[in-house]
């Protein structure tokens, strides 16, 4: 990779030319439930999302078979999504229902309609492009959190990202980034991918040097920081318990980190949060606590992405002796972009990593030292200053 | 063609076979320092595993176990007697 100077080179590649097998979350059922048609753009093109008379989803692709109509600007018409072009309907499984103006529906009106699942309250797509039923084996974990009273509702926030979805899946065995990126401050990382599961397992003290920071104010508080079981059920949904202080009170907190693609070079990151509601706490505290969670998540992600749209695609890595194992996430990552029976076994084996904090710990224990000191002296610079 | 290749990783990790002292599971252990591990399983070493096994058939998922103790505490002992070289990249 060096060239003859030593020169380390960046391989940039090229991000895949389709896109990854899967469950895909489209975000929380309830608002696509609205009695309009919903528009989605994803895995290269766009999606209708409409509900039944019985408030059932389905999702089709949006443009019309008929002369291209675009079904998301139509109406829902007895179950059927009714173009604004022509009026052609159709039902669930994308058969075409019915054309008022014609005698007879060609046999062969047929649009693809796409595999769905609702579960913890959000509305899933099944993505194969070899066209496949989703295995039950892989199907998304039921949160007993999200059904039950004695937890928050669901925030739910989004951003588009224009870079490969790769970069958000990288983070999993990311450590350091949670230190320079995120204000947290790793103890322990660990890494365990299996067949189609990536789990990550985190500990994280609190950043005293970043504590009064507004950035910090909604997240953990004190050096009991937080503990996180995180993993990825498939190519894009995450589902992260956490446990943290928050102003001295245990929490815990369920983050889902979601993305689907829209394009190779862009994808739409989603997450959601629920908290256990502290006893004596009313559901709209709760809410409450949920939604400051959320927005330290939200700030952090934001921090992600202003890194993802600068930074270059990079094939081959340099990694240190202290890094994750990028590799190996990426070894089981391209499983979604093979063909199922071109699955290498190794490619699904589990693999386990547990990087060595040691060094990271006793250098980032300094940095904030250094930080506190700075800002020590800062402060009472202020206050000579100011008396 | 998917665009996507799988690359080893470049670190150079001396990968030994560790045999656990509790069921015979063999799998590759690698450490670059005391602290860090990194272990290859494959799919019979995870079937023989008894300790997945016992919390398999309380309807746990494998992929979801942390680790094994029992060969988390063969690997430190290979490591200990100097069966797996503990050495950096």
């Amino acid at each position: 990779m060096n060239d003859r100077s030593g020169v380390r080179s960046i391989d940039a590649g090229a991000p895949p030319t389709r896109f990854a097998r899967g469950w895909h979350c489209l975000g929380l059922a309830g608002p696509f439930r609205d009695g309009s048609p919903h528009a989605v753009e994803a895995f290269g093109t766009k999606l209708v999302v409409f509900a039944d008379e019985s408030g059932q989803l389905h999702v089709l692709d949006a443009y019309c078979r008929h002369m291209g109509g675009d079904l998301t600007r139509g109406t829902i018409k007895g179950g059927s999504i009714a173009c604004p072009f022509h009026d052609w309907r159709w039902g669930p499984d994308g058969k075409c229902t019915k054309i008022p103006y014609s005698r007879r529906v060609p046999p062969t009106a047929r649009t693809r309609s796409w595999v769905t699942l609702e579960q913890n309250q959000q509305l899933f797509v099944w993505n194969d492009p070899q066209g496949g039923l989703p295995p039950a084996d892989v199907t998304i974990p039921r949160i007993d959190g999200a059904y039950s009273d004695e937890w928050s509702n669901w925030t739910w926030d989004s951003l588009t990202v224009d870079a490969n979805c790769r970069e958000v899946v990288d983070n999993v065995v990311d450590m350091a980034h949670f230190f320079y990126i995120h204000y947290a401050f790793p103890t322990y990382f660990r890494n365990v991918f299996e067949g189609h599961i990536a789990a990550q397992y985190l500990k994280t003290r609190s950043r005293p040097d970043y504590e009064p920071d507004a950035r910090q104010a909604a997240g953990p508080t004190t050096e009991i920081g937080l503990v996180s079981e995180a993993a990825y059920y498939g190519p894009s949904y995450m589902i992260d318990n956490l446990s943290y202080d928050y102003h001295g009170v245990p929490m815990d907190a369920v983050l889902i980190n979601c993305h689907y693609p829209v394009t190779p070079e862009r994808f739409i990151l989603q997450w959601g949060v629920i908290v256990k509601k502290l006893p004596g706490l009313s559901p709209e505290q709760a809410d409450k606590v949920a939604a400051k969670f959320a927005k330290f998540v939200g700030l952090g992600f934001q921090q992600d992405v202003d890194i993802w749209t600068h930074k270059s695609r990079i094939d081959n890595p340099l990694l240190c002796a202290d890094d994750g194992p990028v590799y190996q996430l990426r070894r089981w990552y391209e499983q979604f972009y093979l063909d199922v029976d071109g699955i290498p076994a190794d490619m699904v084996a589990r693999h386990e990593f547990e990087v060595d904090t040691s060094r990271a710990v006793e250098a980032w224990e300094a940095e904030v030292a250094a930080n506190l000191a700075a800002r020590q002296a800062d402060t009472s610079h202020a206050g000579a200053s100011s008396a | 063609m998917t665009g996507v290749v799988a690359r080893p990783d470049e670190r150079r990790s001396r990968y030994c076979p560790v045999e656990c002292g509790a069921c015979g599971a063999v799998v590759l252990a690698a450490k670059f320092s005391v602290q860090h591990t990194s272990v290859q399983w494959d799919a019979a070493a995870v079937r023989q595993c008894t300790e997945f096994a016992r919390r398999a058939a309380v309807g746990e998922q494998t992929a979801l176990i942390e680790r094994c103790n029992a060969m988390r505490a063969s690997i430190e002992a290979a490591a200990v007697e100097g069966r797996l070289p503990v050495s950096p990249p």
